[in-house]
């Protein structure tokens, strides 16, 4: 009888063991973070559940959003990640609320109420230096530089309608240094229409600053390339935090809360940092001894509301349209 | 009129089947943009008007148009007329013009052209250096000239079909006439080919306002109709697309405009020009001979560049975005053959199946168009040929729109990449295979039936095999616009499913250009190589249908 | 097998192509249909073949109803004006095609093959590619593959016009030698008349979609029914006349100015008016002498010398043009202006109704 059991259980094992092997599920990522992080989360869900197979569909996050809001009928992604507060605040009917086993290891002051979505990472906003370009203007120490019309055309940043980088970047500053700071500030400014070509424009030497975040900056000076340099502006700077979320009525079910918990593991997000310099939302990560960017502590913050910065949307866009219009002239 | 024979015969049946899915796939989402576009809480064309951005970018892409369609007949007819007619040092190289059209992807291209005329490329920073400031080239500078370069040979390959098909004896006539070289040109060749200049200068005029990968780079600050129509598409989605279908049906009635101009040309150039003889390339030598050479020399040298670039970054070290220019390695190609295969393997199966049914298609219901003629088969003829008129941007938001729920959901699906390769170079097979029909005669295929072979065999045990050459050509065609095809496959993809373009259209988004040199790299090699199987391994003319 | 045709119509767009045409052609007979272009006789060989549909009407091939067969199981052997040899295959695959429909394959099938293209004298060019081949060599090859599969009739449209005319005549024997050994039932079109004479059993002369005259190439040539065969059937002279004086045995007196002539009589009832036809090679001239008044008036206009005849242009008295071929010997005696007279067997020339 005894062995009978034990047989029984191991045939039932057995076959569990071979369905889940031969059914692969299958997570799909919407995603807004570049190639290599995609990459990172990839390689650590390989090793914390070998049997998910990551699809990753990449664009800009408002796009992807908007994509999502139009799928609702035919659900197609489990997952989004990542964008920020203000951007992530419009979609809030296409997700579902997920205590993440990860969550006690992320520190509450960055979560999202009622942990609709959950941060995945920090971004510390820098402005990007291409010192080949300068020319004969020292190199920016605060933000109160940029304003001197000297700069003018040799600044980028990216649209704020179109980028929710360039719209946490100039509500930001909105925020820190007044209305008719960023007037002078929009007189100076080009404006592209994606984030990443705000790096690619400075690498490149199309523009001599850019404003960006840390992590998507600071590739280029770790990839070696000498005349780019990142300020941390001395009038403080400020944060915002990344959030991912899980899709309402996701096709993964399990596999993608899985999946979500792979994504805001220790794991995924030290590779996240070693890989594509995204400091952690986790507390439990010393940034320093991982890559060569200042400990938070070392950085002057200045305090933004999330929550403002979303509600104040389109006004704020409106304003800014009519700043750079006038700039424009 | 059918008649009660024609419903015994297979004929009328597979004519219907053919319409039936050219109805569903062509009809169905065209009909769905021109609806979507009136449909909605707000209708487009309301907004459209109310919105100054979406008009400026319609008018930006009608300038747009007009200049590159200028600067590309500048370039490609005098390029045509000293390669049709004089031989010099170099030309052999000029001879590999169509292929770079073909294989370079735009996206490449465009990249390219901002490394060389950036704010900060070699070129602008040699000119600062003396003193010359160039003005940005994101924006008309850079879409002009990235266009120019990329479409004049359009231009050059139609304007030298037409200078030596042209009978040259026409010209010594006028000249024995008592007039001189220069205005017998002007008088008697002119005329002649003045037709075909027009046509492949509208063809350009209809793939600039349809572009989509160098607007996308270069149109940054610039409203422009294809952009703001990629942007309505990718914001609105499947749901409620009622801007992006307002923006498609402007282009789409844009390109028809076009296109029935270009038919009007065309039917008033018919001059019967009885099989001249084209006239024997003179050779030019001297100082006239060294400068012909070397303008002719630089535009395809200048043409080519993209290439250079891409093979020599493929090979290049890099860390993050920073390429370490000098040294090299076989990672990143490692990556496109390895780590990341799934873009080649998507692209081979999507192009391949895409080919393979499309060339089935365009044979058989060329067939029907040309040699079965029923009630149905105008309808054919003038359907398959309505994705002409579709640019990429527009066919994919018509099949999101279409095939996104309801009756049948193919989002997400391989289907619906296949389906966008397919209804997009339709026309291609089509036009190929009607042209061979044309010259296969009836009594080919009678004498089979009269032999005892029943009609459906007749087809493919006779007819099939006289178009072979032109199938296979066609064939090849296909696969390589197929491949290279970015603009509407990227609104259908979904995850897991991105081609080889998809794959370097983001990572150059990325800002990753190693990996997207890789890629483009492989890219033009799936795109190339069928090419120089086929013309030296199966002697086929590739370009004899273009 | 015969061929019948009853009551045969074929439209196209609404307009009657052929209309209730009948026609009975025998077992074993070599049958023209001659015709200039447009005439329908094309029309009619493709609606015996079944390649047109006909509207109303049928068609038997001995006692079957064939009318609504498809063409690939009537089993006939089609012969084109351009050959309609398969590009992509050898001269032997071209001839076996037909066997091969019929199932047949292997060592038997190539021996009939071998035979039939033997037979046609190009047992040496079975592997050839059709492209290989002259224009002649390639219409043998059609006619072996037309008759490899032993139709029960054989069809063919206008097989030698693309050829020049030495080879055109050898073709032609080729094609008759054959069609006699086998004793097959064959329609021939044609618009070349001397092809027509020289072949056929019967020949059917067509005009607007009906069979005009239906015979003996001697008796169309001879006793053609219309002024429309007589003129497209040889050359032939037509005068407008009045018959003076219709004679019992058949012939009528005709007075053209001051001269008569005597002509066999096909007019009836109480008809005068008329056309008289007098063949140019059936006229025999002779210098004028002043008593005789039998025959034609006429002065020579012009003069072409072809080597075994002359032929004359003759005005008459009104000014009327007619040709007039002298053969034998000294056919070129007669000098321009000469005033002749052209005199010609009753039983040769003709009035029949205008």
């Amino acid at each position: 009888m005894k062995i009978h059991t034990t047989l029984a259980a191991a045939i039932l094992a057995l076959a569990a063991g071979t369905t889940a092997f031969a059914q692969e599920k299958t997570v799909t990522l919407y995603s807004s973070n570049p190639e290599q992080a995609i990459e990172a989360v990839a390689n650590t869900l390989k090793e914390k559940a070998p049997d998910i197979r990551l699809n990753s569909i990449t664009g800009g996050s408002g796009v992807l959003l908007r994509r999502l809001e139009a799928e609702a009928s035919n659900v197609q992604g489990d997952l989004f990640w990542s964008s920020s507060f203000n951007t992530v605040g419009a979609f809030e009917g296409q997700f579902q609320a997920y205590e993440s086993l990860e969550l006690s290891a992320i520190p509450e002051k960055l979560r999202y109420p009622g942990n609709l979505y959950t941060p995945a990472n920090v971004h510390v906003v820098v402005i990007m230096v291409n010192t080949d370009q300068l020319g004969d203007l020292p190199a920016p120490r605060t933000w109160t530089d940029l304003l001197d019309p000297k700069w003018k055309g040799k600044i980028v940043v990216a649209d704020p309608a179109n980028s929710s980088t360039g719209y946490t970047i100039l509500w930001g500053l909105h925020k820190m240094i007044g209305d008719e700071e960023l007037k002078k500030l929009a007189a100076n400014v080009a404006v592209s229409s994606s984030s990443s070509a705000v790096q690619s424009g400075v690498a490149m030497g199309e523009y001599a600053v850019g404003l960006a975040f840390e992590a998507n900056a600071y590739p280029y000076v770790d990839g070696g390339q000498e005349e780019i340099e990142l300020v941390y502006p001395e009038d403080g700077t400020f944060i915002t935090a990344d959030f991912a979320g899980l899709v309402k009525g996701a096709p993964g079910g399990d596999a993608a809360k899985t999946a979500f918990d792979v994504l805001m593991s220790k794991e995924t997000q030290t590779a996240l940092l070693e890989t594509s310099f995204r400091r952690p939302s986790r507390s439990d990560i010393e940034v320093s001894k991982i890559v060569k960017l200042p400990e938070m502590s070392a950085i002057k913050v200045f305090d933004i509301d999330e929550k403002e910065a979303a509600d104040k949307r389109d006004e704020f866009l409106k304003t800014w349209q009519s700043y750079a219009a006038a700039g424009a002239n | 009129m059918i008649r009660a024979s024609d419903l015994r015969a297979p004929w009328l049946w597979l004519s219907l089947a053919a319409l039936v899915a050219l109805l569903v796939f062509i009809v169905y989402p065209v009909a769905n943009i021109l609806t979507a576009s009136v449909s909605g809480d707000q209708n487009g064309w309301s907004r459209l008007l109310a919105d100054p951005r979406g008009l400026t970018a319609i008018l930006n892409a009608l300038i747009l148009a007009s200049v590159v369609t200028c600067t590309c007949v500048l370039i490609g007819v005098p390029l045509a007329y000293v390669t049709a007619r004089y031989r010099f040092f170099g030309k052999s190289i000029i001879a590999l013009l169509p292929l770079i059209t073909l294989v370079i992807p735009e996206v490449i291209s465009a990249q390219t052209w901002l490394m060389a005329l950036g704010n900060n490329g070699l070129i602008t920073r040699f000119l600062r250096d003396i003193g010359i400031q160039l003005p940005t080239f994101y924006g008309w500078f850079g879409l002009v000239t990235v266009m120019t370069f990329v479409y004049y040979t359009y231009v050059y390959i139609g304007t030298v079909a037409a200078i030596s098909g042209f009978d040259s004896t026409l010209e010594e006539a006028a000249q024995s006439l008592g007039t001189s070289p220069a205005r017998s040109r002007m008088k008697v060749m002119l005329p002649v080919i003045l037709p075909s200049i027009l046509a492949s200068a509208l063809l350009v005029f209809t793939m600039v306002v349809g572009n989509f990968a160098i607007s996308m780079i270069l149109a940054n600050r610039l409203p422009l109709l294809s952009v703001v129509t990629y942007q309505a598409a990718v914001s609105e989605g499947g749901a409620a697309p009622v801007m992006q279908s307002t923006f498609a049906t402007v282009s789409v009635v844009m390109v028809m405009l076009i296109l029935f101009l270009n038919r009007w040309i065309v039917s008033r150039g018919r001059f019967e020009i009885a099989q001249g003889r084209g006239a024997r390339p003179v050779p030019i030598t001297g100082w006239r001979g060294a400068v012909i050479g070397l303008a002719a020399s630089f535009i395809v040298i200048v043409s080519l560049v993209p290439l250079a670039v891409i093979a020599v970054g493929a090979f290049t070290v890099s860390r993050g975005p920073v390429m370490q220019w000098g040294n090299w390695t076989l990672a990143n190609m490692e990556r496109v053959f390895i780590n990341a295969p799934q873009p080649l393997v998507n692209s081979l199966i999507y192009a391949g199946a895409a080919t393979l049914i499309g060339i089935c298609f365009s044979a058989l219901v060329s067939y029907l168009i040309i040699k079965k003629r029923n009630a149905v088969t105008p309808w054919l003829d003038y359907i398959s040929s309505i994705p002409l008129a579709l640019s990429g941007t527009v066919l994919g938001i018509g099949l999101v729109v279409s095939f996104n729920s309801g009756w049948l959901p193919l989002t997400g699906t391989a289907t619906i990449m296949v389906l966008a390769l397919l209804v997009r170079r339709l026309p291609f097979g089509m036009r190929s295979a009607q042209a061979t029909l044309h010259n296969i005669p009836n009594s080919i295929e009678e004498a089979s039936i009269s032999l005892g072979s029943p009609p459906l065999r007749t087809f493919f045990k006779v007819v099939l095999p006289m178009m072979g050459p032109a199938i296979a050509s066609a064939a090849i065609l296909t696969w390589t616009t197929s491949v290279s095809e970015l603009s509407a496959s990227i609104l259908v993809y979904s995850g897991g499913r991105e081609t080889l373009t998809i794959q370097v259209f983001r990572l150059i988004g990325s800002n990753l250009m190693a990996y997207a040199s890789a890629y483009g790299l492989v890219l033009i090699a799936v795109i190339i190589i069928p090419i120089i199987v086929a013309t030296k391994v199966f002697k086929i003319d590739v370009f004899a249908s273009k | 097998m015969g061929i019948d045709i009853k009551n045969l119509y074929v439209n196209y767009g609404g307009m009657d192509v052929i209309a209730d045409l009948s026609l009975t052609i025998p077992e074993g007979c070599f049958f023209t249909l001659l015709g200039p272009s447009g005439c329908g006789k094309t029309t009619l060989l493709r609606t015996i073949a079944g390649f047109v549909q006909a509207a109303k009407g049928n068609i038997y091939f001995q006692s079957q109803d064939v009318t609504r067969l498809p063409p690939h199981r009537r089993n006939i052997g089609m012969v084109f004006q351009d050959y309609a040899l398969f590009p992509d295959k050898t001269v032997a695959e071209n001839v076996a095609y037909g066997l091969r429909a019929r199932g047949e394959s292997g060592e038997a099938m190539m021996k009939k093959v071998r035979h039939e293209l033997e037979h046609v004298g190009l047992g040496h060019v079975m592997d050839r590619h059709p492209a290989a081949l002259s224009g002649g060599q390639r219409q043998r090859v059609a006619l072996a593959r037309a008759m490899v599969i032993k139709p029960q009739v054989l069809l063919m449209d206008e097989p030698l016009s693309n050829l020049d005319a030495k080879l055109r005549i050898q073709i032609r024997e080729t094609i008759s030698d054959l069609q006699r050994e086998a004793n097959i039932t064959t329609v021939f079109v044609t618009h070349d008349q001397e092809e027509a004479l020289s072949m056929s059993d019967r020949i059917g002369v067509m005009n607007k979609g009906k069979v005009e005259q239906l015979g003996t190439p001697k008796e169309i040539y001879a006793t053609p029914r219309t002024a429309y065969v007589a003129d497209f059937v040889g050359a032939a002279n037509r005068i407008n006349v009045t018959v003076a004086e219709a004679n019992a045995d058949g012939t009528a007196r005709i007075m053209l100015g001051d001269a008569a002539i005597l002509a066999r009589n096909t007019l009836t009832g109480t008809s005068r008016d008329g056309i008289l036809i007098m063949r140019p090679e059936d006229l025999r001239l002779k210098p004028r002498t002043s008593a005789e008044m039998q025959g034609l008036m006429g002065r020579v206009v012009k003069r072409q010398y072809l080597g075994g005849k002359t032929s004359y242009k003759l005005a008459l008295p009104d000014e009327t043009l007619i040709n007039v071929d002298s053969h034998g010997d000294d056919h070129d005696g007669f000098e321009i202006g000469t005033d002749v007279i052209a005199t010609i067997d009753p039983s040769k020339a003709m009035v029949i109704a205008s």
